[in-house]
This record gives C-alpha cells, sequence and structure tokens, in this order.
C-alpha cells in the first residue's frame, strides 16, 4: 500500500514536469509576444527591442526555457506578471487560497446533498417523490454555471427588491470588514462565499445524486442485500451499513476525476459572482495576453487536477480491499 | 446501415454549415462575383422553404408506404419482431424520453424555420437612441438589448449556433474517440497501454483553462476553432467506452468464428465489432451534445465565443449580463434557452439508454 503511494507521487513528479513543458512550448508557440500590450505604432522598433531584452525574450529558446525551469524548480519563482506589474507568484498566493476556499466549499455541499438526494431517490424508487427529484436534478444539471449564479444573483442579491439578502459579489465587505467584531467578520464572509459555492455545488451535487441513485439501486438488487434483511436487520441499517458501502466506491472515484470540473467551473463562477480566485485571474491573463501568469495558472491547474486524481486513486485503494496493490 | 447513419450525419453536418450566414454570403461572392442580387435573408428563406417542402413530401411518401408496408403485412404472416421494433416500443413507454425527443425535434424545426419564426431581423439594429432596451411587449417579445436588436429573434437564431456547435463537436469528438478506441481495444497488448496512457493523460487537462489559453493566445475566435477545440477535448470518454466494448466483444464466440475463418481486420472492425458497439456510443454522443453545449455557451458567456453579431446564447448572456438587475429577462431568457436544449438532449440520451439496455424490458 505505502509502495503504491509513493510510486503514484513519483511518477506524478515527471507527468507535472512534462506539463510545465509543454505549456511552455505551447505558449511561446503562439503567435504575438508578451510585449504586445506595449506596442504603439510610433514606437521606435528598437524601443520594443529593449523592452524584449529587459524581460529577457531575445534569447533562444531553449535558454528562457532552461531558466524557467531553474527559477520554478529551485527558487519556487514563477516570473513576472507584465500586465499585472508584480511576480507572478504573489499574485497567484493572494488568489489560490480564495479558489480553494470556495471548492472546498463546494464540495462538500455538493458531497452532501448528492449523496442525501441519490440515497432518498433510490429508497423511494418509483415514487412521484423519485420523479420529481430525477427531473429538478436533471434540469440543475443541464444549467450552465452561469445561469444558475445569474439566476441566483438575481433572486437573492439584487434583482428582487425585497430579497436582497446577500451581496452580488466580491469575498468580504471591502468597507466595513475590517471594522468589524470577529463573529461580524466570519458573518461577513459567510453570506459572500454562500452564492457562490452554492451555484458550484448545486450542479455537481446533481450529477453525484444520479450516478448515486443508480449505483444504489444496482446494489439494493443484490443477493446480499436479501440476506441482510432476512436476518432481521432493520431497513435503515441494511441501507446504511451494507448497501452505501458498496454503492460509494464509484462515488469516490468519480469525485476524484470530477476535481478539474470543479476547478474549471470555478472559473466561471468566479466570474459571475467577481470572486478574486484563480478563476479570475486566468481569464485575466487570457484577455491581457500575460503570457507568464498563463504558464504558472496552467501548472497550478494541471497540478491540483494530477493531485486529485491521485487522493481518489488513493481513496479507492484504501475503501475497496478488493483492489489489489501490485 | 452504417453508410446510412453515417451519410445522414454528414448530411446534417453540411446542412448546419451551409446555413452559417457566412458560408452563404462566401458562397453568393463565389457565384455573383461583386453584384450578389440576393440579400442573406432571402437565401435563408429559400433554404428554410425548401426544407419545409421536403418535410411535407418526405410525409406524404412515409404515409403512403405505411399503406403499403399494413396492405403486405395482411398477407404475409408475422415474422418475429425486430430489434428495432423492440427498443422503439420501449422507448415509447418512457414519457420522459419522448418529452426529451420532442424538445430535440422541436429545436431542430425552429432552428431550420428561423426566418419564419422570427419577427426581425436578428442583427439589424433599431433607433439606438429610442429603441434600445425596451421592456417585452406586443412588437418586441423580449424587448431589445442595448443595440436596439430584438431579443426574441436573436435567441432563435442562436439556435443555429448552439446546434452547430453541438452537433459538429460531438461528430468530431465522437469520431476521433471511436477511431483511438478501436485501435486500443481491438490490438491490446502494448498499443492499448501506451495509447491508455494518453487517454488518461489527455482527462487530466482541465478543459476549460486549456480551450481559454488558446482561444485566447491565438486570438482567433471563429466558429471552427471552437468546434475542433471542444471536440479535441472531449473525445477521451468515448474512447474508453469504444475500448471496453471491443475488449468484451473480442471473446464472443462469433468475433472468434470470423476470425477463425480468416477476416481480414478490416472486415472484423467494420463488419463485426463496431456495429455491435453502436448502442452505447450512441446513447455517449447524445449525452455529449449536451455538455458541448454548455462548454460553448460558457466560452461565450467569458466573450471568448462566437463574435457579435452573430447571434449565440452565450453571447447573449455575455452582452446582457450587466443589465442583470434591470432587464433581467434578456440573459435569463437566453439560459433558459440552453438549460431547455441541454435537457432535452439528457432525456433523450438517458431515455435511449434504458431503452437499449435489454436487462430492464419485462
Amino acid at each position: 500500500m505505502h509502495t503504491y503511494i509513493i510510486r503514484r507521487i513519483l511518477i506524478s513528479i515527471p507527468l507535472l514536469f512534462g506539463l510545465l513543458t509543454i505549456n511552455f512550448f505551447l505558449i511561446h508557440a503562439a503567435p504575438g509576444d508578451p510585449t504586445d500590450i506595449f506596442y504603439n505604432p510610433d514606437m521606435d522598433p528598437e524601443a520594443r527591442e529593449n523592452i524584449r531584452r529587459i524581460y529577457g525574450l531575445d534569447q533562444p529558446l531553449g535558454v528562457q526555457y532552461l531558466k524557467y525551469i531553474q527559477g520554478v524548480v529551485l527558487k519556487f519563482e514563477f516570473g513576472y506578471s507584465i500586465a499585472k506589474k508584480r511576480p507572478v507568484k504573489d499574485e497567484i498566493l493572494e488568489a489560490l487560497p480564495n479558489t480553494i476556499q470556495l471548492s472546498a466549499l463546494a464540495l462538500l455541499l455538493e458531497l452532501s446533498l448528492g449523496i442525501g438526494i441519490g440515497i432518498l431517490a433510490a429508497v423511494k424508487q418509483q415514487s412521484t417523490f423519485d420523479n420529481a427529484i430525477r427531473v429538478t436534478s436533471l434540469t440543475f444539471y443541464s444549467m450552465p454555471s452561469f445561469y444558475l449564479g445569474l439566476v441566483l444573483l438575481f433572486l437573492f442579491a439584487g434583482g428582487v427588491s425585497a430579497t436582497h439578502w446577500f451581496p452580488a459579489s466580491g469575498m468580504v465587505d471591502i468597507v466595513r470588514h475590517e471594522s468589524m467584531s470577529t463573529l461580524g467578520r466570519l458573518g461577513d464572509r459567510a453570506i459572500h462565499i454562500f452564492l457562490p459555492s452554492l451555484t458550484l455545488g448545486i450542479g455537481a451535487a446533481a450529477g453525484i445524486s444520479r450516478y448515486m441513485r443508480g449505483e444504489l439501486l444496482e446494489v439494493i438488487r443484490q443477493d446480499y442485500m436479501r440476506t441482510a434483511r432476512a436476518k432481521g436487520l432493520t431497513e435503515r441499517v441494511v441501507v446504511f451499513k451494507h448497501g452505501l458501502r458498496n454503492a460509494l466506491m464509484p462515488i469516490i472515484t468519480i469525485m476524484g476525476l470530477s476535481l478539474p470540473f470543479l476547478f474549471s467551473g470555478a472559473v466561471i463562477v468566479e466570474q459571475v459572482f467577481g470572486w478574486p480566485g484563480m478563476g479570475r485571474v486566468a481569464v485575466d491573463a487570457a484577455f491581457q495576453r500575460d503570457y507568464s501568469m498563463f504558464l504558472a495558472v496552467n501548472l497550478i491547474f494541471g497540478a491540483m487536477v494530477v493531485v486529485g486524481n491521485l487522493v481518489a486513486d488513493i481513496l479507492y485503494a484504501m475503501v475497496d480491499p478488493r483492489v489489489r496493490l501490485s | 446501415m452504417i453508410l446510412g447513419l453515417f451519410g445522414l450525419l454528414v448530411g446534417l453536418a453540411g446542412w448546419h454549415a451551409g446555413t452559417l450566414w457566412d458560408t452563404l454570403a462566401h458562397t453568393l461572392e463565389k457565384l455573383f462575383g461583386a453584384n450578389v442580387p440576393y440579400t442573406l435573408r432571402d437565401l435563408d428563406f429559400l433554404v428554410s422553404t425548401l426544407f419545409l417542402l421536403g418535410m411535407l413530401a418526405a410525409l406524404v411518401l412515409y404515409s403512403g408506404l405505411s399503406c403499403q408496408r399494413i396492405r403486405q403485412a395482411d398477407r404475409t404472416a408475422q415474422g418475429p419482431e425486430r430489434q428495432w421494433s423492440i427498443v422503439k416500443r420501449q422507448f415509447l413507454k418512457n414519457r420522459l424520453a419522448v418529452a426529451g425527443a420532442l424538445i430535440i425535434l422541436a429545436l431542430y424545426l425552429v432552428a431550420f424555420l428561423c426566418p419564419f419564426l422570427a419577427p426581425y431581423d436578428p442583427v439589424e439594429q433599431g433607433d439606438r437612441v429610442q429603441e434600445r432596451l425596451l421592456s417585452p411587449s406586443a412588437e418586441h417579445l423580449l424587448g431589445t438589448d442595448r443595440f436596439a436588436r430584438d431579443v426574441f429573434s436573436r435567441i432563435i437564431y442562436g439556435s443555429r449556433i448552439s446546434l452547430l456547435v453541438g452537433f459538429l463537436a460531438m461528430g468530431l469528438a465522437v469520431t476521433l474517440g471511436t477511431a483511438v478506441g478501436a485501435v486500443a481495444g481491438y490490438y491490446g497488448g502494448w498499443v492499448d497501454s501506451v495509447i491508455m496512457r494518453f487517454v488518461d493523460m489527455m482527462l487530466s487537462f482541465p478543459t476549460l483553462i486549456l480551450i481559454i489559453t488558446v482561444i485566447a493566445l491565438w486570438r482567433n475566435q471563429s466558429i471552427w476553432i471552437i468546434i475542433t477545440l471542444i471536440g479535441l477535448m472531449s473525445w477521451m470518454g468515448v474512447a474508453r467506452l469504444v475500448r471496453g466494448q471491443f475488449m468484451a466483444l473480442k471473446e464472443r464466440e462469433f468475433f472468434q468464428a470470423a476470425r477463425a475463418l480468416g477476416a481480414g481486420t478490416g472486415r472484423l472492425i467494420f463488419q463485426h465489432l463496431l456495429p455491435n458497439s453502436l448502442t452505447p456510443i450512441i446513447v455517449s454522443a447524445t449525452l455529449r451534445v449536451g455538455n458541448t453545449i454548455l462548454l460553448e455557451a460558457s466560452l461565450s458567456y467569458l466573450g471568448l465565443g462566437v463574435q457579435p453579431p452573430t447571434p449565440s446564447w452565450g453571447n447573449i448572456v455575455y452582452d446582457t449580463k450587466g443589465n442583470l438587475f434591470t432587464e433581467w429577462w434578456m440573459p435569463l431568457a437566453a439560459g433558459m434557452a440552453i438549460v431547455i436544449t441541454v435537457v432535452g438532449y439528457n432525456l433523450l440520451g438517458d431515455g435511449l439508454r434504458d431503452a437499449l439496455d435489454p436487462r430492464l424490458r419485462e
């Protein structure tokens, strides 16, 4: 078991390295230049060359690549964001915790809602409740995340004046946050994070509940469930202790594989709610052609995905004793 | 039969591409040179009228053929029930699935008959001072946006973009995925390992981020680039599916018999393995269209999708999201169109899956 984990971690390192390399050459293969934002038709071509030399862009590609790798591995430096005039590392260190907060809360919501509703729907199969749940969860599953966000914004954050309960954007109340008590600050953060994490969570929860319902239905038909009931155990024990354990296993894999979607979804939700996280950084980098930012963002997202898959595999191996890890 | 399906898909794709206004404009220029005697709206009407007539002709033909079949059936004895009629019956029993199919049918009708249904030209701007941001009224069913364009017409024409992107991207993803999965499944061994490693690597790319990166770097937002990118990020699931199917089918007797009789690789794949793997592919393809439509909408929401004035549902939301609190009907209606479409495709896909699953039969 431990060898498996160590082996997977060792494999992840060249994977991340490969990610970095591919991203680097992809970005430099694109037309244009990071210095394009300084471009001005009246500019002296020498001035442009000077700018490129300042940022080290006139050196051969291999040299740039090696310097970049050196920076990342040895000093944990990701370069300099030309559009935002700050080191990329600072920008990311500010944005990353915000996204992690949002994604973590959304994950919690999605798991509890999704699994809970899936179980309910499976247990009450073929009833009107089940059908209602199926249609509702299908509708939420088919919504683009921005649409759900916009609807929630409209209903609860300002469109209808009677229900102006939540703020429309941002992480904290810029004006009053510093002057609040600790409890007040907590409450402020809570109402700011509620709608975005709800948006992120509900869509994913709908997907999980569909899958959960299917899995649990399959498990309930198995013979060992019938044996458990014949032994005289209560229905609750039968479902939760015996059925759920087996149905939960594919959910773990799904969860691990859906981590990239959680982060991609965060991009959209962060745009809708003005959440200062990695998604917004990524979109800004896209529109401002900020190449060093791009590299770092892609790397971070790629790394999160690799880590997510690793965690999912490890959890799966821990939960299912039938999995033989050679 | 595969050829027939393929022909149908190519035909649909061709129609989709052909009705794009830039394609029409391009063709017109080639045919007539600089002095084009028709407007794009005229051509649009022509195509839609042709479709309407074609549909009527098909209906007449079909009823004629059915009469003939009924007359013949009276004479000959009933054979064993064919597979597709079993599937069809199972499908029709599922009300949600039928609802999904009807939604998609209605969507395609709307897309084909755009010029008849949309009261105004979707890109024509009205009086920008007096007619911008009007509320819904009898003249403008969903009001006007900030360029005084009728939102209802824009939403109707937007269906074409969504259908086009959804269909073609899905086609690309399914074709690519089937090819890769078939090679991996058929040959097995190290070929399979290498290909599956590659698939795993592709799956670990965050889709939206990558597409955003590529579109932003190459500064190209044409609809074909978007379709290609979305298709290139969506084929992995199909590949896994097809590989699994092929590997399972390789163990069956009919396959081993065919191979023992000396059938070549091509014949084995196309005549034996592929037709029997078709059902999960079809289900996966239908469900995938929903995902590609959502992806395209998300891209447009960020401003990286199809550019205005071409109307696309995500586009409309992007244009009007600033007015969410005051003119809320515009983004919400466009988004609702997306939801209804994707729900339709998902219902259809689920229904197909349930109908094709022999374990759920009575």
